[in-house]
């Protein structure tokens, strides 16, 4: 292509209405051509602007817990290590000479989904989640224990495999807990929360873990401050005691 | 003394969030505070969900892309750089790519609205009220799209609000690609003159 012609796709591609193979050819370009890459920024705002024209609508209320109750097993990339003096290892020629445009937000994008991608292992993990959400009542509890003013993120290793964060909310006297990893029990057994302080442990709940490890629940009861939060092996349908050594146990402040 | 302390910052109109709040929310978010992404949702995710759906239609899928979005916002909060734009343009630039992705990639879906045609993707008139910004701006869009042809208000409004690829609006509209390309370019640079965007 002449460089006429790429600088003609300026406005498809702002627009998004160039397919795969001709987007990351005219970003080729774009690294190289400095004119073009400013008309494409100003095109690609003036695309915003059409979507800001757009009538919002607010989406439903279980959306925001789906996405809520999944922060906590989602991972953050690294920030840019824009100054590290290994910079220039950091790749081929040709992803530094990109890199410089596409630090612009429009189209970090693609790159940086195909690294989330690959991060966070695809959709599996999602969807694994957000599955157990459509029990929207707990979905709910959970964002709102999440997202109160004193909500305190506390995490915790599995004995034998996993991890756990507890999510805590003192103004709610509510908690939940989300784990990862976590062996499957054979039919038989259950895993039982308990909270836990000086007058001993109450039960806060069971559960059960899935093939692929991962499970998140808002504890039963009421929780106190001081309390720890545990969670033991028991026999089918829980007990009203623990019988076993704990596999995890987070205190909270 | 006079003041102006917060005019440029300020709540333009009821329910917009202003420019610096979105900033330090998302600031906040590439730090893992889930409070501030509860508040970056709350007041981010109409615009999200409302330009979603534009694009898809069907609510569930919506819905499931205002996630995709929402995730990566997370994940991704920490590149955010806003000497390179503003929260909004970051996160409506990743929820129309994230839109655009969906529609090409359910060609099912894609049949629906070819026969649907044209007049289905100029921005809905009649919808747009809820607030005196959301209007303005609605407005002020609707004014700049009268100055361009009538084919490249077409081609771009299928390309942004319909999510086709230039192939596919040329194959609409009759025309040859090369035609869609430069009305696409043309329309969109008359745009940004009549929208007074700068970079």
């Amino acid at each position: 292509m002449t460089r006429k012609d790429d600088a003609s796709l300026s406005g498809a591609y702002a627009l998004n209405a160039l397919d795969a193979e001709e987007a990351k050819a005219f970003e080729a370009h774009l690294a190289e051509n400095e004119e073009t890459r400013n008309e494409v920024t100003e095109l690609a705002d003036t695309a915003v602007l059409l979507g800001l024209a757009v009538a919002p609508e607010t989406p439903p209320a279980s959306l925001k817990a789906s996405i809520m109750a999944q922060l906590a097993t989602t991972p953050q990339l690294d920030r840019e290590p824009v100054t590290s003096p290994d910079a220039r290892f950091a790749g081929r020629a040709e992803t530094a000479a990109q890199a410089r445009w596409f630090q612009r937000p429009v189209n970090a994008i693609i790159g940086i989904a195909a690294a989330v991608a690959l991060i966070i292992g695809g959709g599996v993990a999602v969807n694994a989640i957000s599955t157990n959400v459509t029990q929207s009542a707990e979905a709910n509890q959970l964002a709102a224990i999440q997202a109160a003013s004193d909500s305190q993120s506390l995490k915790g290793s599995v004995a034998g495999g996993g991890k756990a964060t507890l999510v805590y909310a003192p103004s709610l006297k509510a908690s939940a807990l989300i784990v990862e990893g976590m062996n499957a029990l054979p039919a038989d057994k259950v895993y039982e929360l308990w909270y836990i302080n000086e007058a001993g442990a109450r039960p806060a709940g069971t559960f059960t873990i899935g093939p692929d490890g991962k499970m998140w629940q808002v504890l039963e009861g009421t929780m106190t401050p001081g309390d720890a939060v545990g969670v033991t092996v028991e026999p089918h349908g829980g007990s009203t005691a623990p019988t076993t050594d704990p596999v995890l146990v987070i205190a909270s402040a | 003394m006079l003041e102006t302390v917060t005019a440029d910052n300020d709540v333009t109109a009821e329910g917009q969030a202003p420019a610096a709040r979105l900033q330090d929310l998302l600031e906040r978010v590439a730090q893992a505070d889930q409070r501030a992404f509860s508040e970056l949702y709350d007041a981010l995710s109409p615009r999200v969900f409302g330009l979603i759906k534009r694009l898809l239609r069907d609510h569930a899928q919506s819905e499931e892309v205002t996630q995709e979005v929402f995730l990566e916002i997370w994940q991704t909060a920490t590149r955010f750089d806003p000497n390179k734009g503003g929260a909004t343009t970051w996160i409506l630039t990743m929820a129309h790519r994230r839109a655009v992705d969906r529609v090409r990639s359910s060609q099912s879906s894609r049949d629906r609205d070819t026969r649907i045609g044209i007049r289905d993707y100029k921005v809905d008139y009649d919808h747009v009220s809820e607030t005196i910004e959301v209007r303005l701006e609605h407005e002020r869009v609707e004014k700049a799209m009268t100055r361009l042809t009538e084919l490249q208000r077409q081609a771009v409004s299928l390309a942004y609000y319909g999510g086709y690829s230039h192939s596919e609006v040329a194959q609409m509209l009759s025309v040859p690609i090369g035609t869609v390309k430069t009305r696409l370019r043309d329309g969109m640079i008359r745009l940004r003159d009549e929208l007074g965007v700068t970079s």
